[in-house]
């Protein structure tokens, strides 16, 4: 039985009744029409084909992060051994443990720091990217154009060239001499180390990778039909209503698409923390000053615990490779994790965006 | 009375706002969104960028650790361009690289984004997938991961040299010798190329989706074939995210720009950072001039192809 209650013939009956001809039936052979077993072969082969290709290349994605994966749950005695491949012979959780401990990343902690700091730059970045792209796209004047070369301006310029006058900048942080003078010392504060200063360049646009949304945003603004905006101005709309109840929403798929690329590189940015918040509270940021020095770091952690002082050596690279694994996974799942449930509305807000064309 | 008054006070003060002209207004409120992006600008990009371009005018000096500059014109762009042997090569190597890398990239990135957005079953689980490259090109788990990376380079270089007949048959058609070795480059790098257009095949697969399913409804009523479909609907309503993800992808492929030096590559970007931060306060000068000239030259590439480009994109305004 289908869902409407007919057996196949019966439908096919119904169509010969109502229609007298059709697509999918071949009404004087009593089959299926020469242009259906057509369309289904050709699905067939359009849908093989995209899986072979979407496994071949899903493939080359996966390896790395299952050699991670292989590597941290490994038990310490299997470690080096050639025959194996893929799958672990003896898991431990030992690495996992290790790593999550207080000498090494101090896991909780340090994601509690990590996540709500990685979500207000997130917010801030894409409120100012969105405000400065609808600029951009719709509310034109004299120099806009002109102004919009710097966007791309931010885009190009090597962050390694503005560094040290950046560094400058927060580490005697001042606005026209405004804060200098309510201090009443003349000088500005020193914003080094303080999670403010990566706030300040999120909010004004100026953050990581923030001229990339910029652009994308205004693309996106430019793709949708002017008659919507316009219609909303000629019932009385303004400016500000126009953007937050209409052209955000109807964006709302590029919106979550600047989102998640802003948590991600956030997240796992060393460039700017490295530079004005250098904290080993977060995350990224500890996984590559403790990469470098890993030896160190495995002897001290291993000494926390009678059985890791046994198990563990930390001169063999393999220990060291594994710890670096295990600590790079579980600086990755979080956003892995994050990414599995957003990845939904994803594709829901993307399609609803859909509706709104003309 | 007094609610009269206040509503007769409101009017007057918003009276010159209601008086402007429409066009004053989008002006006006067009600066007012721009404001936080303007303020940093200003104040953390301009004015770091005007600080080094003096700096590369100058001969730095570190005096009671500040630092101090004595104007000397163009001495440092002088020396880059004409007594450093290294600069000019490696930009012209780093050139070549982009034209070679970025269609090729736009291409596959374009092609994994049109798979991966049809209506199948795992789509969800292929659409998480591709977005790990983006989490790993960032740098996370950089040492393991380039050492698992250069192990299965090394493994699927071996596996693509089984197709060396292959490649011979092609050689051997007829096709001038540099497409060949082009196309063979492509296929032996194709590892390197999916793991890292991740950002661009997510841009795609969001401008893929922002595409109305009417206009395909109609394209199919109409009796368009596979091919017309894509070229007269898929392809102009992706064409403002090509752009992006040209501006992008040249961008990126600068900044990540691999070079000779020696015997083994170096980062371009790496190279430049060891020459400003040696140690010798006299070199910041000449290390702002090298990377004053390397993104004017990003900028000139960007500029010149997506002038090109942006003839051919289509907006509904």
């Amino acid at each position: 039985m289908t869902k409407k209650g007919m057996t196949r013939k019966e439908r096919l009956a119904k169509a010969e009744t109502t229609a007298g001809i059709s697509f999918w039936v071949d009404l004087k052979k009593g089959r299926l029409s020469k242009y259906y077993i057509q369309k289904i072969i050709r699905n067939f082969i359009m849908s093989l084909f995209r899986y072979v290709i979407l496994i071949c290349l899903g493939f080359i994605v996966i390896k790395p992060l299952w050699t991670l994966l292989k590597n941290a749950i490994t038990s310490p005695t299997m470690l080096g051994d050639k025959s194996l491949m893929w799958i672990p012979q003896e898991v431990s959780r030992i690495f996992i443990d290790m790593s999550m401990s207080k000498n090494l990343m101090n896991y909780w902690s340090s994601l509690l720091y990590t996540l709500p700091t990685t979500l207000i730059l997130t917010v801030l970045q894409v409120i100012s990217a969105g405000l400065a792209s609808y600029a951009f796209a719709r509310l034109k004047f004299k120099g806009s154009n002109i102004l919009f070369f710097f966007v791309i301006l931010t885009i190009v310029v090597p962050g390694d060239s503005i560094m040290l006058a950046q560094y400058a900048a927060f580490r005697n942080f001042d606005i026209l001499g405004i804060i200098g003078l309510v201090n009443g010392t003349g000088s500005g504060i020193n914003l080094i180390g303080n999670p403010a200063s990566l706030y300040i360049l999120a909010g004004t646009g100026m953050g990581l990778k923030s001229g990339l949304y910029i652009y994308f945003l205004r693309q996106a603004v430019r793709g949708l039909p002017i008659s919507v905006e316009e219609a909303a101005f000629v019932d009385g709309a303004g400016f500000l209503r126009t953007f937050f109840t209409i052209v955000l929403p109807s964006m709302s798929g590029s919106i979550l698409t600047v989102s998640v690329l802003s948590f991600l590189w956030n997240y796992t940015d060393t460039y700017y923390t490295s530079l004005l918040n250098p904290t080993t509270s977060h995350l990224a940021y500890n996984l590559s000053s403790l990469s470098g020095n890993i030896r160190w770091y495995i002897t001290t952690a291993a000494q926390t615990k009678p059985e890791w002082v046994t198990t563990i050596d930390a001169t063999n690279p393999f220990v060291q490779q594994a710890m670096i694994s295990a600590c790079s996974l579980l600086t990755v799942l979080p956003l892995l994790i994050m990414y599995a449930f957003v990845q939904k509305r994803f594709v829901q807000g993307a399609a609803r965006s859909g509706l709104g064309g003309d | 009375m007094s609610k009269e008054k206040k509503k007769s006070g409101n009017a007057s003060a918003l009276s010159w706002y209601k008086k402007m002209d429409f066009s004053k207004k989008t002006a006006m409120w067009g600066i007012i969104f721009l404001l936080p992006w303007l303020f940093g600008l200003i104040f953390f990009f301009l004015r770091p960028m005007v600080n080094t371009l003096w700096y590369s005018l100058c001969s730095m000096q570190l005096v009671n650790g500040k630092f101090q500059g004595t104007f000397i014109g163009t001495e440092n762009y002088k020396w880059v361009i004409g007594v450093n042997t290294n600069f000019n090569r490696m930009f012209v190597e780093a050139f070549t690289n982009m034209v070679k890398e970025v269609p090729f990239q736009i291409f596959l990135a374009l092609f994994i984004a049109i798979l991966l957005n049809g209506e199948y079953k795992g789509r969800g689980f292929f659409r998480a997938i591709f977005v790990i490259p983006i989490i790993l090109a960032t740098g996370v788990a950089s040492p393991t991961l380039s050492s698992a990376e250069a192990q299965f380079a090394t493994e699927t270089a071996e596996a693509v040299m089984d197709m060396k007949w292959l490649e011979e048959l092609v050689i051997n058609s007829g096709i001038p010798e540099q497409l060949t070795t082009l196309l063979v480059t492509y296929v032996e790098n194709i590892f390197d190329v999916v793991t890292t257009c991740g950002v661009q095949v997510l841009l795609f697969l969001a401008g893929l989706q922002a595409i109305s399913p009417s206009l395909y409804e109609v394209a199919k009523m109409e009796g368009c074939t596979q091919f017309e479909t894509f070229c007269k609907i898929t392809l102009p309503m992706v064409s403002p995210t090509i752009l992006v993800c040209l501006v992008y992808s040249i961008a990126e492929s600068f900044a990540n720009a691999q070079v000779t030096n020696g015997d083994s590559t170096i980062a371009f970007s790496s190279y430049i950072r060891s020459i400003t931060f040696n140690g010798n306060a006299a070199y910041y000068g000449y290390g702002a001039a090298m990377s004053f000239i390397y993104f004017a030259g990003t900028l000139v590439a960007i500029g010149v192809i997506c002038g090109i480009v942006s003839k051919g994109v289509f907006y509904y305004d």
